[in-house]
């Protein structure tokens, strides 16, 4: 079968499909790009969220040469200490701290009004409950970004209060080496139909996305010319001892 | 028929190649003592025989001793039609719809001197070709050769 096979049989297969190579992946870019945009927007995880928060906080490195802190007891390196407390920001500890703090100030009967919340102290799992609500930290250009949806203001607010706090700690404990000002905390009631959300994609990503759905394309093509192959050439029709009386190219068709 | 016997400016190579073409089915008659040639293909392309049947129509149209064209899926023709057509024509050409499909197609082929393949490059698969030379090999089909159109 695959006799008839090879190099340049492969590209007059992608030649003769180009339209339709082009075609599908403009269309799998696109596809693509809408379900890698929707996976990162944040605040918009759910229908019944109505409170889309975003707090923003500006990182400072006084000393450029610094490059190792330490932040919750442990030594880390990084060029990048914004990245850092991003990373910080989105840990399981963190998320953890949170309620932990919750559970210190409020009972669970308070919580469940407050927060409309129903939680169970002995297993609760606050890396779960903050897929649920849609978290994520951003870090660009030294300005770290939290953003998270919850259906309940009370339960933004304490959250935002909590990062707050820990901003504020951090600057306590790395006074001589970074500076992190609170830039603003801003909560969008989506209820009330005023919210509104940027989201993008990197060029990096987009030529990723359009490689990536290039070549899948190309190897589907390949395997359609490999298990149909076609005559391409005059040599072709030899090897059945046929003659070839004439050629008529598509541009003589065209003129014709 | 190999390369090209002269050198041709691009402009000027798609009539070139359409009227070479169209020389080579001429000698076809010539020089095989040939009455009527077949023109069929082995793909579903029927444009592209249809293309090539009608650059030869138009040629020979005003031609006093020109090709007779006769295109089967306008005019239905049989055995007894094409002995009378060798009494008024010298040249005939028939265009045939695909042998390996249509029987009808098959049995003017049998009664044509020889037949002629459109073919056309990167569409023509091996398979339906290699059944088509099955069925040419079977019936005992003289086949002159192939045009790629």
């Amino acid at each position: 079968m695959f006799e008839h096979f090879g190099l340049k049989d492969l590209f007059v297969g992608l030649w003769k499909y180009k339209i339709i190579i082009l075609i599908v992946t403009v269309i799998t870019t696109i596809l693509l790009s809408v379900v890698y945009i929707k996976k990162n927007t944040l605040g918009i995880t759910s229908d019944t969220d109505s409170f889309y928060t975003e707090n923003l906080y500006y990182v400072n490195q006084l000393n450029n040469e610094t490059n190792e802190i330490t932040i919750d007891g442990a030594n880390k390196k990084s060029e990048n200490v914004g990245q850092m407390i991003a990373t910080v920001l989105v840990s399981n500890v963190f998320k953890e701290q949170i309620f932990l703090n919750m559970f210190d100030q409020y009972t669970d009967k308070e919580i469940a009004d407050k927060f409309s919340l129903q939680v169970n102290r002995d297993a609760f799992d606050a890396e779960q409950f903050f897929d649920n609500i849609g978290y994520k930290v951003d870090n660009n250009v030294g300005v770290i970004k939290v953003m998270y949806t919850t259906n309940n203001e009370e339960l933004s607010n304490f959250i935002t209060e909590e990062s707050n706090k820990y901003v504020e700690q951090l600057n306590k404990e790395l006074f001589d080496k970074v500076e992190v000002n609170n830039l603003g905390n801003t909560i969008v009631d989506k209820s009330n139909g005023v919210f509104s959300q940027e989201s993008t994609i990197s060029k990096k990503i987009l030529l990723v996305i359009v490689m990536f759905s290039f070549v899948l394309i190309c190897i589907v093509i390949f395997f359609i010319i490999l298990f149909n192959p076609t005559i391409n050439r005059r040599s072709d029709f030899a090897e059945y001892g046929v003659d070839v009386l004439g050629e008529i190219h598509v541009k003589a068709r065209k003129e014709n | 028929m190999g390369t090209s016997k002269y050198k041709v400016s691009k402009g000027q190579k798609s009539k070139y190649e359409i009227e070479q073409m169209i020389c080579e089915v001429r000698e076809l008659f010539d020089q095989k003592d040939t009455f009527c040639v077949g023109i069929s293909t082995s793909t579903k392309l029927r444009d592209n025989k249809r293309f090539v049947f009608d650059c030869i129509a138009e040629h020979e149209k005003n031609n006093e001793n020109g090709i007779y064209c006769i295109d089967i899926d306008e005019k239905e023709i049989n055995k007894k039609d094409l002995e009378k057509m060798r009494n008024n024509h010298k040249y005939i050409i028939v265009n045939l719809p695909p042998i390996s499909i249509s029987s009808e197609a098959m049995e003017i082929a049998r009664e044509c001197d020889t037949l002629v393949l459109v073919e056309k490059y990167a569409h023509t698969k091996y398979s339906e070709f290699e059944k088509t030379l099955a069925i040419i090999k079977q019936e005992n089909i003289n086949l002159a050769g192939v045009i790629s159109a």
